[in-house]
């Protein structure tokens, strides 16, 4: 079975790989065949990716969530997911050209980490693990997309004067309400994972909240969309402004999921 | 007096008080917590350590500046919530209140023939006759007014959560259970006695730990009841209004102290602990006491791995002598025969927080508070009637009009088509 997962996987990496390239082809060679080719190998890529996660949770009896391994390739399929519904929903299939270079970035990441099917460590094994761990993939997939969406709208100041990407990225008002959209999904979430995380944390270590350096980088991350979406009622702070934060948020992000368990001590060390 | 009110409650104030917690926090995410200012010199330096001392740094989350940030954010969410509060009651009414179709909106004039179909093709419930100031006929729809309580509903949640967690902190009362099986303590916050009846560490075929669970026996003293219960990771037992814990387990040792046959003297000794919990004192040779020094792991050529228990003994603390044994083993001082036996301690938590289920009812109502802002942002959609029988379309969408207007756009184009299509019929 792992083997068969191992397949998957790569073929699910290759596909993101030539997704990504049909991405780039589709803004440099400025075809509209490109772009479809580019959202149909994403999605055969999702499916072949959604198979390897399958195989593996049914290898190992549980949720493939628990290591960094699993951690970084569902992270990569929750950003490829979340990206496909907004490529979809909004018409927009220049969020690929950012978006897929991450996926392939993530799924590298988790290419260099061990496989092995370890079993649980005592704490790990609770209902509410799961349910922690999924929240937090949607949550960072979404963040991604925001992240995504903000470097387009700051990118797009400089490539104005190119009336393909004009036509297929949406006007300034549009692309900062669609970022707003995957903040607030991603910010629903990461409350969700916060909260379901101090229940978890009760029940394992009899307190929901120890400021972990994990625990204190989520409550940061939280408080810097908390932020970002404050200063979007603000006259003059949406648009430029908002697309930085955007940006920003996802970089605290990604130093709460890698570089808190690289650089800092603390009981999520093992995740 | 009102200038101050209104910057402590002010949005600025909020979003400069979260811009310093959260740096706060993360610079003190950096630096290890509860540490001495030894330690930190060891680390960083004497300079940095003495600026991590005089700015409590070393135990940041509960020190003077955290807290009244906090209290600070608190009081900006009471003022902003409270002086907000009428503001958002009008605002409520206004959202549902057919008088727009008198302003003209935030998404600018559209033309059509077919208001109905538009408005039923934009998902607008409830659409209901009405007439401008000037008499003209109009319709009026509108939708999620409840979702712009969201906000004022996330910052109760917020506030409520800050306040459970505070409160639990304040009146926290936390105690540790530790021993081998046969031991019983008393829990002095609630004068119950627990009796540690079994422990044991579960593996599976792996020889991996699949759990640690503890079977204890629970009896008041008070009124002689006793009740059973197991503690295991992830699963705690409930006891005098505590929570009890799994949460530690390791090697530990037994002393029995014998003299003619009789035990006078029995402890359980942690290795390496304070003072109390590694020392055996012989009772009635004062000048005595052993040191359980805890466990080392040897193995030797083609052997398997053993473990040997270290023990130490001191006169007037002096230390005299040093015994290891690879299982039981025995001492003999003057006339005491003192029999060490190897054990696995278990060590429960036990916490009483008083305050958590306000924090997770804070969390609840801000998760609420976030859905409501977030997905269901209030609508309003009308049409007025022209002079020339055209219906112009108008609307307000206050976080979403550029999605709301492409939607209406597009409503407004399909209804075409199929006035179209009808006509040719
Ligand atoms: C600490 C003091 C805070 C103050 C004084 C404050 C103030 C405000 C104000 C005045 C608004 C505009 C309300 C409106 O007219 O719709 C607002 C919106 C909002 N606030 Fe706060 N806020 C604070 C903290 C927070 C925190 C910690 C959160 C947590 C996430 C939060 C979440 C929100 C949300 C979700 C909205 C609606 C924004 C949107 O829908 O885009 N606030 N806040």
């Amino acid at each position: 079975m792992q083997n068969t997962e191992n397949i998957l996987f790569t073929l699910a990496m290759i596909g993101y790989f030539a997704a990504m390239a049909c991405s780039f082809l589709f803004v440099s060679v400025k075809k509209d065949g490109f772009a479809k080719a580019g959202e149909a190998l994403q999605i055969v890529s999702l499916a072949l990716h959604t198979g390897a996660l399958v195989l593996r949770g049914l290898a190992a009896g549980r949720l493939p969530m628990t290591n960094q391994y699993e951690f970084a390739t569902c992270f990569a399929w929750a950003l490829c997911f979340v990206s496909l519904v907004f490529i979809r929903k909004y018409r927009f299939p220049v969020l690929s050209v950012f978006a897929m270079p991450i996926i392939f970035l993530i799924m590298g990441y988790a290419a260099m980490q061990s496989r092995d099917i370890k079993p649980l460590m005592p704490a790990l094994q609770s209902g509410w693990l799961a349910f922690h761990v999924s929240t937090a993939i949607i949550s960072y997939g979404a963040f991604g997309v925001s992240a995504a969406l903000g470097a387009i709208f700051l990118l797009r100041g400089r490539i104005r004067e190119n009336s393909f990407l004009d036509q297929h990225i949406p006007g300034e008002a549009k692309l900062d309400l669609i970022a707003y959209r995957s903040v607030c999904l991603g910010l629903l979430f990461l409350t969700l994972t916060i909260l379901t995380g101090a229940i978890w944390a009760e029940r394992a270590w009899g307190s929901y909240w120890s400021w972990d350096p994990k625990e204190t980088w989520s409550l940061v991350t939280w408080i810097v969309y908390a932020v970002y979406l404050h200063l979007r009622l603000r006259r003059g702070w949406k648009g430029r402004a908002a697309a930085i934060f955007a940006v920003a948020g996802f970089v605290c992000v990604i130093f709460t999921y890698i570089g808190v368990n690289t650089l800092l001590p603390g009981i999520h060390s093992y995740a | 007096m009102k200038k101050i009110g209104k910057f402590l409650s002010s949005m600025g104030f909020a979003v400069a008080l979260l811009v310093i917690l959260a740096a706060a926090c993360a610079l003190s995410s950096l630096v290890e917590q509860g540490l001495t200012q030894e330690t930190y010199a060891a680390r960083y330096g004497e300079g940095i350590a003495s600026v991590i001392m005089a700015l409590q740094v070393n135990d940041a989350y509960h020190s003077v500046w955290f807290i009244v940030l906090s209290g600070f954010l608190c009081l900006n969410l009471i003022l902003c919530n409270l002086i907000r509060f009428p503001a958002f009651v009008k605002r409520w009414r206004k959202e549902k209140d057919p008088e727009a179709v008198n302003t003209a909106g935030d998404l600018g004039d559209t033309e059509t023939g077919s208001p109905e179909q538009v408005l039923s093709a934009m998902r607008m419930p409830d659409v209901k006759r009405c007439r401008t100031a000037e008499g003209r006929e109009a319709l009026f729809s509108n939708r999620n007014a409840i979702g712009q309580w969201g906000a004022w509903i996330c910052h109760l949640g917020v506030l409520l959560l800050i306040a459970g967690f505070a409160l639990g902190q304040m009146t926290l009362q936390e105690t540790v259970i530790w021993g081998v099986p046969g031991d019983t303590r008393i829990m002095q916050e609630t004068g119950l006695a627990i009796t540690i009846d079994d422990f044991r560490t579960e593996t599976r075929e792996d020889a991996s730990v699949a759990q640690y669970v503890t079977e204890i026996t629970v009896t008041d003293p008070a009124t002689g009841k006793s009740e059973q219960a197991s503690v295991s990771v992830n699963h705690p037992a409930v006891a005098g209004g505590f929570h009890l814990y799994q949460n530690n387990t390791g090697p530990a040792a037994s002393a029995s102290v014998v003299r003619d046959g009789k035990e006078i003297q029995r402890k359980t000794l942690l290795p390496q602990q304070t003072m109390a919990e590694s020392v055996l004192g012989l009772e009635d040779q004062p000048e005595y006491a052993f040191y359980f020094a805890g466990v080392r792991t040897m193995r030797e050529e083609g052997q398997e791995e053993r473990t040997l228990y270290l023990y130490d003994l001191y006169r007037s603390g002096v230390l005299q002598q040093g015994y290891y044994f690879l299982g039981e083993g025995s001492v003999t001082v003057g006339e005491d025969q003192i029999t060490f036996t190897p054990r696995t301690f278990t060590l429960l938590v036990a916490r009483k927080d008083r305050f958590a289920w306000l924090a997770l009812l804070g969390g609840l109502i801000t998760l609420a508070g976030l859905a409501l802002a977030f997905y269901l942002q209030p609508k309003a959609l009308w049409a007025v009637r022209q002079e020339d029988g055209k219906w112009i379309l108008r609307g307000r969408c206050r976080k979403g009009k550029t999605l709301m207007k492409e939607q209406l756009e597009e409503a407004v184009r399909a209804a075409e088509k199929e006035e179209k299509q009808v006509a040719e019929h």
